[in-house]
């Protein structure tokens, strides 16, 4: 990982690469895309899609569902490159400094069997994860762990397959989710603890800000950080006649009045 | 004989190093670069003397030193062995110097001299990097291709970008990426100092962004609930124009937010995330450190060609 230039480049291409599949209907017709990229500590980029279909491709129906997501171990002879890619990639490990807190995981793994796809009240589905002996070994730091149906990240088939990397796949189904996710993808870079005296938000952005190689070469290639589509403008709204004016010093009172 | 020379090597950069900042140069780890470019900084410090006079020298010299502690913790070969007669000499050379004269020498040109527009900024402070003594940018770049910005000289974005470009080792031998650690702490110092370029120019141009827009107390008081009156009198505003600051985040969310009242719902949440073992990045990996590496850049991202667009070097 001592090639920063290398990584944005390559993850660069990539994402352009599933971007433009998901525009020209992978999942159906698209209304509307919204992402931002994102650094974690250790600066591997990430990032965050939210995908709007049209109306006609909307995501309603549990097949549809089933077809988009799955959430367990693939056929290791039928799939061997899925299941490949699934163990390498789509396994949730918990460990204490990621995810565990109070004893418990955050995100909430291990789920429980679950036979069919099922709409839950909160919001998210909850995907299909079979009890059907499927299993995946793996070797972490010399402990051999075997794990089934109920530690699988919710993946995109033929993407994992296709771009070789972590690729979670969430369908949004009500309100509740859609604030989450929204709070999630602009919480804003990450920083150390913060403390400001008075107001310079110019010292408060530069203080506790850090910079991790990755996100500097990304930047400095000046490749986007977020995406916004269809593209969004914001009208100026006042009240009647309380219009900002905006004037030089040295132009005329009477013209500036007539604005 | 070897330890002994050793013990010699590795006493004398400590004594410089509680005199100076460290500059990681333990982060380059392969005994070859390192031999290497430190040959290259001999070969070449005559001709540094010659253009940034006597301090340059001196904060080299360091450089030289920290090199060599590097060198000490690390498995020698014959390769190295055969080296050795140069660091000796070299030894030899430091100690002709006053230790006290050279240290304070070196902290002058760190604090004080050098700005970060200096064009040598970057030279000294990564002299691993550049061990020719190659040229930072600093303001007067003539800018040939002017298509890409307004500006009529390479802006720091550009000749950093230019820099990281990949290219054979026929038309620019750049050993910037078998840095290491040393080349992600290069990149990330040059974002910083991109970053705090634009940040001055904000810092400065307070009217000009129409500060007093942002003022609305609404406006802080939907940020911040707990909010302190007193902290409205209002100095410095950092506008939405820039990106990542928190007016620029919330700016997007609504945005983000209008998007979601267009389309009705958001259907799919996707994240992907970059994978370090990908075979494009394994393979364009130099080997391990090599010195002069040749890379057949096969991405397609690049298109402007900055290439004849920077006057450096």
């Amino acid at each position: 990982m001592d090639r920063p230039d290398l990584v944005a480049h390559v993850f660069y291409q990539k994402q352009q690469a599933l971007l433009q599949m998901i525009r020209k209907g992978y999942y159906g017709a698209v209304a509307g895309l919204v992402y931002t990229i994102e650094y974690q500590k250790r600066g591997l980029p990430h990032m965050h899609l939210l995908i709007f279909l049209e109306d006609e491709d909307k995501i309603w129906a549990i097949e549809q569902i089933d077809a988009f997501i799955s959430a367990q171990i693939p056929d290791p002879i039928i799939h061997p490159q899925l299941y490949e890619a699934v163990s390498k990639y789509m396994v949730h490990n918990c460990s204490p400094q990621r995810c565990v807190e109070n004893g418990k995981c955050k995100k909430y793994f291990p789920k429980s069997f679950c036979e069919q796809t099922v709409m839950k009240d909160d919001g998210y589905p909850e995907y299909a994860r079979p009890n059907n002996g499927r299993t995946i070994r793996k070797v972490i730091n010399n402990d051999a762990e075997v794990y089934t149906n109920e530690r699988v990240v919710p993946h995109p088939r033929e993407l994992i397959v296709q771009f070789d990397c972590h690729i979670n796949l969430e369908v949004c189904a009500s309100i509740k989710s859609i604030k989450y996710v929204h709070k999630y993808i602009y919480k804003g870079p990450d920083r150390a603890t913060l403390q400001t005296q008075g107001h310079d938000e110019v010292k408060a952005y530069l203080d506790s800000r850090y910079i991790s190689s990755v996100e500097a070469a990304w930047r400095l290639f000046e490749f986007g950080m977020h995406l916004e589509w269809p593209s969004v403008y914001r009208l100026p709204v006042h009240l009647e006649d309380q219009q900002s004016v905006t004037y030089q010093d040295d132009e005329d009172a009477q013209q500036v009045l007539k604005k | 004989m070897h330890s002994c020379t050793f013990m010699t090597l590795r006493r004398l950069p400590i004594v410089i190093l509680e005199e100076t900042h460290s500059f990681n140069v333990q982060s380059c780890k392969s005994c070859m670069a390192c031999l290497q470019i430190f040959i290259h900084m001999f070969k070449y410090t005559s001709k540094l003397t010659k253009s940034c006079g006597r301090n340059l020298l001196s904060n080299t010299l360091m450089f030289m030193c920290n090199c060599i502690s590097a060198l000490g913790q690390m498995v020698y070969d014959t390769i190295f062995l055969r080296q050795m007669k140069l660091l000796q000499s070299f030894l030899e050379m430091v100690q002709k110097q006053s230790m006290r004269k050279l240290c304070s020498a070196c902290k002058v040109v760190v604090s004080k001299e050098l700005a970060i527009l200096h064009q040598s900024y970057s030279t000294l402070h990564y002299v691993l990097l550049f061990p020719q003594g190659e040229e930072g940018w600093h303001l007067d770049i003539p800018l040939q291709n002017i298509r890409v910005t307004r500006s009529k000289y390479v802006t720091q974005t550009l000749y950093y970008a230019f820099r990281l470009h990949i290219r054979p080792p026929e038309i620019d031998p750049s050993n910037i990426f078998c840095g290491g650690r040393l080349f992600q702490q290069y990149v990330c110092s040059a974002w910083a100092s991109v970053e705090q370029s634009k940040l001055t120019w904000v810092f400065n141009n307070q009217k000009k962004i129409r500060s007093e827009l942002y003022g609305g107390l609404q406006d802080h008081l939907a940020q911040d609930p707990n909010l302190d009156l007193r902290d409205t009198g209002r100095s410095v505003v950092l506008p939405s124009s820039h990106s990542e600051s928190p007016h620029y985040m919330q700016q997007l969310l609504q945005d983000s937010l209008a998007i979601c009242h267009d389309c009705k719902k958001p259907d799919l949440f996707l994240t992907m995330t970059a994978n370090p073992t990908w075979p494009e990045i394994a393979d364009l990996l130099p080997g391990k450190y090599v010195l002069f590496l040749y890379l057949n850049f096969p991405l397609t991202c690049i298109t402007t060609n900055r290439s004849d667009s920077s006057g450096s070097t």
